[in-house]
């Protein structure tokens, strides 16, 4: 089997088209462009916050709490 | 005093009416009759509650004259963004999709706590359809008329710098407070996330949405929040809490300033008067200590990647049915792509948020920070006829240019007050931001109130004269 392309990779107009029609909209070809510039864009934010999962992924899903975490400057060493 | 709504301020006007200088009734008749000569060309409001409006000002001025008990915001007049009901009017959200919409039939929860407090609603105040942008369409900014105030509370800051009101309740998941505060030379107060309800508001992105206030002070912000925060045994008592920090104003003070990412790509104005800011609060007594916060641009897109997909889950089925031809068509673009954004990828996001919260509060613990300092936005307010940026790097769009610098501390969910701190060479309005430790509206007020006392920019008014 094929490498599946990471999730945050750019899109072409073809898998935009295949993607539109799984989320079950539809986009006019004037309006494809647009719609298929802003969505890389949002891709390129995924790329983004690829530097701060390392070690996070695994970390599970924690409910929100608003709250900083408790850090000493002992714990802070790094 | 003097009855002045150029530059009245919330506490003053209260003033005002506990001393007899102008009865509610008048405070309320003046404000409406401003909205009057201001609406045809500011466009700050929706629907306009005069009758309302005056009806209650005269039931205040009776339970007055019976020397009932003066609640906290007897009598004031408050501005309200048309994505929070308010009992027996629509809340249209600057939509064409919810012109026929029925009236709400209850307060949102921090209505009712305005409105319990005394505080009279002036009307429905211009947002960015679903709250969803910077522009405002088709409020102007009253400092001028050619420009945007910003968004996605436009109007309500339009109409506290303009004194048609003297308070608005705005919301802000993206930048949608400080935004339109820093573009208007007025004071935004984001409160830490979580903490107020949005009972009664209108969703965005349910996962950093959070209701505050825009106002002339430092100190009117901190009431407005105080009642909305349901704080009652602190109302009476802003003053005392907004107290200097040693004679000097912040001596013992540390405040942070990141030297990448929120002083990169600024219009020079706005980087000077950043820079002046900063030598304001080091002659106050602050401590101000050089930081780095290396995953700023990675809180960015946190914020940028749950908002579109939460706000596309929200509008779901406005963007599926016959109504999605009604939205305006940036607005829909935003949502569309939203709903393409991969499940995994909005997972990753979540994760990433609680990676970024925990990044700077390693930066708050290493440095001893009580706050940190950032310019609120890159910009002064953009033309209405050109909606790009011109930045050092290049023009860039309006969305982009102007949520940079305040998205951010919408993933780390922090506290953070705009006030104003200069104008650029067109004297067009400059913000700086003060962020705190979550939970400390208190400490960030107390150090933005010091500044706005040592600064003349608080002084300086938009004029009706020139709306």
């Amino acid at each position: 089997m094929p490498d599946r392309p990471p999730p945050t990779a750019t899109v072409t107009a073809e898998e935009l088209r295949v993607l539109l029609g799984i989320a079950g909209l539809t986009v006019s070809e004037d309006r494809a462009p647009a719609v298929l510039a802003e969505f890389n864009a949002q891709l390129a934010h995924g790329r983004q916050i690829d530097s701060v999962l390392d070690g996070a992924r695994e970390s599970g899903f924690p409910p929100y709490d608003p709250t900083f975490p408790k850090i000493t400057l002992e714990d802070d060493a790094t | 005093m003097t009855l002045d709504l150029a530059t009245i301020t919330l506490r003053e006007a209260m003033t005002g009416l506990d001393n007899r200088d102008f009865s509610v009734f008048e405070l309320t008749r003046e404000t409406l009759l401003r909205i009057r000569a201001t609406e045809p060309d500011l466009h700050a409001y929706v629907e306009v509650f005069e009758e309302d409006a005056l009806k209650t000002a005269l039931f205040h001025d009776r339970s007055r004259e019976a020397h009932k008990a003066r609640r906290p915001l007897t009598g004031l007049p408050i501005g309200i963004k048309d994505i929070f009901d308010i009992a027996g009017k629509r809340t249209m959200c600057g939509s064409k999709i919810r012109e026929d919409v029925e009236v709400a039939h209850y307060d949102a929860e921090t209505v009712h706590r305005l409105r319990r407090d005394g505080a009279i609603f002036t009307g429905k105040t211009v947002t960015q359809e679903f709250a969803a942008g910077v522009v405002s369409p088709p409020c102007r900014n009253p400092w001028d008329l050619d420009r945007i105030p910003g968004g996605s509370s436009g109007g309500s800051a339009a109409s506290v710098a303009i004194g048609t009101s003297l308070g608005a309740m705005g919301s802000d998941t993206g930048g949608s407070i400080r935004i339109p505060a820093s573009l208007t030379g007025t004071v935004g107060l984001k409160p830490t996330y979580g903490r107020l309800p949005m009972k009664g508001i209108y969703p965005l992105s349910p996962a950093l949405d959070t209701p505050g206030p825009i106002a002339r002070s430092v100190a009117d912000a901190l009431l407005l929040y105080l009642v909305i925060a349901n704080r009652r045994e602190d109302v009476a008592n802003v003053d005392a809490m907004l107290e200097p920090f040693g004679a000097k104003g912040l001596e013992g003070v540390r405040l942070g300033v990141l030297t990448s990412f929120f002083t990169d790509n600024l219009q020079p104005d706005v980087h000077a008067s950043f820079l002046a800011a900063v030598a304001t609060l080091k002659s106050l007594g602050a401590e101000v200590i050089e930081c780095d916060w290396a995953e700023a641009q990675a809180a960015r897109s946190v914020a940028a990647l749950i908002n579109r997909v939460e706000s596309a889950a929200v509008h779901h089925d406005h963007i599926r049915g016959d109504e999605a031809d009604l939205i305006d068509p940036d607005t829909r673009l935003r949502f569309e792509v939203g709903a393409l954004v991969p499940g995994d990828l909005y997972l990753r996001a979540r994760v990433a948020r609680e990676a970024v919260r925990d990044s700077i509060a390693r930066v708050y613990a290493r440095h001893q920070l009580d706050a940190i300092v950032a310019p609120t936005l890159a910009a002064t307010a953009p033309r209405a006829d050109n909606l790009m940026v011109d930045l050092p790097d290049g023009p860039e769009g309006v969305g982009p240019a102007l949520t940079r610098l305040t998205m951010p501390w919408n993933a780390t969910g922090q506290p953070v007050i705009s006030v104003p701190c200069g104008f650029d060479r067109d004297e067009l309005p400059i913000g700086l931001s003060i962020v705190g430790r979550p939970d400390d509206e208190l400490g960030i007020s107390r150090i933005a109130h010091q500044y706005e006392g040592a600064t003349a920019w608080f002084q300086t008014h938009a004029r009706a004269d020139t709306v």
